[in-house]
């Protein structure tokens, strides 16, 4: 029974830094800071109004199939980076079409924008004054299906809703039907929206920071609700070969496990368990790790918990750790797809992406490097993101240079 | 014509099926190979199969699928004395569309009518819809990735083909896989919106234990390969008994029965049976079933 590999030859971001690899690229390297006034609802009345809002995403301008009347902002940030991702690996549209292929998507809050339009026009117009095409958006499920749906593709669509780690979910998913054989390509990410309820919500929890995510730092106070797709392109190393296809990168393994223990404290020693699985189904060793793409929120909680884990598991010394929520904000399930996309360029550029507002290192925290505020240049050869949700859903990416 | 197909991709690997329980109440292992000789209980009498602890609370088709789980499980009736070997790691896949919209209904009834209070706390993770799959887990020990599907009429074998992968993919070495669907009201009339004329659903639960080869204790013989998706009606499966309209659990109720039906010799001829579930809105799924060591006869794929 052979197990194939599997590579990455197709990144889609869409990103309120960048859209597109190579604009994504250029806004990690630039340490360019994604995060202003919130404008997609009115946030009068709330004592913070801050998020990472992408102002500059025209779904209308991206897809060429989906009606952007018919389908939320969150399906339509998944279909656009899929389109995205697609264009990049530079296969041919009617081939991929025809081939076993599929789509696998995470989220956090889905289609949440439309939800809250429902919400409040069941409040002033009751029930019966639903729009019932909004109703027909609800669904999360419709984020793989408008990437099947916008590319034509028959196979999986599958959103999972493991909530901030479900883009890394997605791509472990789409990693293992690509190995197994089960499907040839696959479209891999995470989308969500900035909105109302997210922002109350976190709020609420005591987890949002007034004005910048400052993940590390001594004086971090929470997260700023962000929003974004990712889509990565997935296919086997035979069948980039074959096709002359440019790799980015290598998906060397993953690991998932379950804190099953508080719904919103992370555990230390969970979170390192994570990390070995991730490790041993790569055939990874700890020291061979060059770059960690951290979940890296900006909590106090959080942060303090990923650094003990990695010193936990890579000792005294480990490698760099830089949070791309400082630059982005926390776009929940896009995260560690945009993580990942991240860490990508950084292997395949020889970068690592800075974890930027840092100014103060916390005394309490083990020592880490957090790649301060500048990009720097490096030799990465395997990487791990790391993604970690509400319920101890962690689930922890390797990827690699090809070889 | 045995057959030639190569299996050098994983996906193509057979895997064991090292146990199933067909679990449709009222119905005996004359009308549906796999159910119990006596009529299968319902859910009001799971007690019978289960024993009386831990039953508080559960809902028609978490009863129905612990029913299922522990007579493919092959375990005597009641409650559980000592931890099941082979539990740790292992996975559960758990098929049902209509599982807890009965209880999601009740809730916001009474939420609306009367408020939050009267809402009880046995009833709050019902309202899940990973209720079952997390309940198998819990009564038998399965610390393995733990799934539940709600796809539509191709459910059941959706399910079969996720263990194949969390299997193949080296995830587990073994999976319980159960479909389900219960017949309340709520779920009846939520079926009956479906296209076509799909028949009235009935309750009933199907189990298949799914693993490596070796990685459970019994060898039956009995293997199922890929599950293929058809676009387009692949034509009547081969003998699959009419018992009613099983939705979700159609295709782990009739993989369970045809693995009954190989094991069992209630067809001598049969060395292999194609299964399938699916509508016309869903597509299809079928998945082949093979008695080890025999020969495929011409034509028995359909």
């Amino acid at each position: 029974m052979s197990l194939r590999r599997v590579v990455i030859t197709g990144l889609g971001p869409v990103s309120s830094i960048g859209i597109g690899a190579s604009a994504y690229s250029e806004g990690l390297r630039e340490g360019v800071n994604g995060v202003s006034p919130i404008a997609c609802f009115d946030p009068t009345g709330f004592p913070y109004i801050m998020a990472g809002e992408v102002h500059a995403f025209r779904p209308e301008d991206m897809v060429r199939r989906l009606s952007v009347d018919e389908w939320g902002r969150t399906s339509l940030f998944a279909a656009s980076a899929a389109r995205l991702a697609v264009a990049d690996a530079g296969i041919d549209e009617d081939e991929l079409a025809a081939s076993r292929a599929g789509s696998s998507m995470g989220t956090t809050g889905g289609e949440s924008q439309v939800l809250e339009k429902l919400t409040e026009d069941s409040l002033t117009a009751g029930m019966g004054g639903l729009d019932a095409g909004l109703i027909r958006q609800v669904s999360s499920a419709r984020l793989s299906q408008a990437v099947n749906r916008e590319l034509r593709l028959t196979g999986d669509a599958v959103t999972l809703s493991t909530a901030c780690s479900a883009s890394n979910y997605a791509l472990g998913y789409a990693y293992d039907l690509i190995r197994t054989g089960e499907a040839d390509y696959m479209i891999a990410g995470g989308a969500d929206s900035v909105g109302r309820w997210s922002h109350a919500g976190f709020y609420r929890l005591g987890a949002l920071t007034e004005k910048a995510c400052s993940p590390f730092d001594a004086n971090r106070s929470g997260i700023i609700t962000g929003e974004g797709g990712a889509a990565m392109f997935l296919e086997s190393l035979e069948s980039a070969q074959a096709r002359g296809a440019h790799i980015h990168a290598e998906v060397l393994g993953y690991g998932l496990n379950c804190d099953a223990n508080h719904m919103v404290a992370p555990n230390r020693d969970s979170i390192a368990e994570c990390m070995r699985i991730a490790h041993a189904n790569a055939g990874v060793k700890a020291e061979e790790v060059d770059y960690i793409c951290a979940h890296g929120t900006g909590t106090p909680a959080n942060d303090f918990v990923e650094a003990s884990a990695v010193v936990d598991v890579f000792g005294e010394n480990p490698p760099p750790i830089s949070s791309t929520k400082s630059m982005l904000g926390h776009t929940m399930g896009a995260a560690s797809g945009l993580g990942a996309i991240a860490s990508v360029l950084g292997i395949a550029g020889s970068f690592l992406p800075p974890t930027i507002n840092f100014n103060t290192p916390d005394p309490d925290m083990p020592k880490i490097d957090p790649v301060p505020n500048k990009a720097r240049a490096a030799d990465v050869r395997i990487a791990q993101v790391n993604g970690f949700a509400f319920g101890g859903n962690n689930a922890i990416v390797m990827l690699g240079r090809p070889e | 014509m045995p057959e030639t197909r190569t299996q050098d991709r994983a996906a193509d690997q057979p895997l064991s099926v090292a146990g199933w329980a067909t679990h449709v109440p009222g119905l005996t292992a004359a009308d549906l190979p796999g159910s119990p000789v006596e009529p299968a209980c319902g859910p009001d009498d799971a007690k019978d199969v289960l024993g009386r602890k831990g039953l508080l609370g559960k809902e028609p088709s978490t009863r129905l699928a612990l029913c299922a789980t522990h007579r493919a499980l092959g375990l005597p009736p009641g409650k559980l004395t000592e931890p099941l070997p082979y539990a740790p790691g292992t996975a559960v896949v758990v098929a049902s569309n209509l599982g807890n919209v009965e209880t999601v209904s009740t809730v916001l009834d009474d939420m609306r009518s009367r408020g939050g209070n009267v809402v009880s706390p046995l009833d709050a993770p019902n309202a899940s819809s990973n209720v079952i799959a997390s309940s198998i887990a819990i009564r038998y020990g399965f610390t393995g990735p733990n799934l539940a599907v709600c796809s539509g009429a191709t459910a059941g074998l959706d399910a079969v083909r996720l263990a194949r992968v969390l299997l193949l993919a080296g995830r587990a070495e073994r999976a319980v896989v159960v479909g389900v669907e219960p017949a309340d009201p709520v779920a009846r009339a939520l079926a009956a919106l479906r296209p076509g004329d799909p028949g009235e659903l009935i309750a009933g639960a199907g189990c298949v234990l799914l693993g490596r080869p070796g990685a459970w204790p019994t060898d039956t013989g009995i293997t199922v390969g890929p599950v293929t998706r058809h676009t387009s009606d692949p034509g009547p499966a081969d003998g699959q008994p009419a018992v009613g309209e099983l939705y979700g659990a159609a295709g782990v109720v009739h993989l369970a029965a045809a693995a009954a039906r190989l094991a069992g010799g209630a067809d001598d001829d049969a060395a292999g049976l194609t299964v399938r579930c699916g509508d016309a809105d869903d597509a299809w799924l079928t998945v082949d079933v093979t008695r080890a060591g025999a020969r495929r006869e011409a034509g028995a794929a359909a």
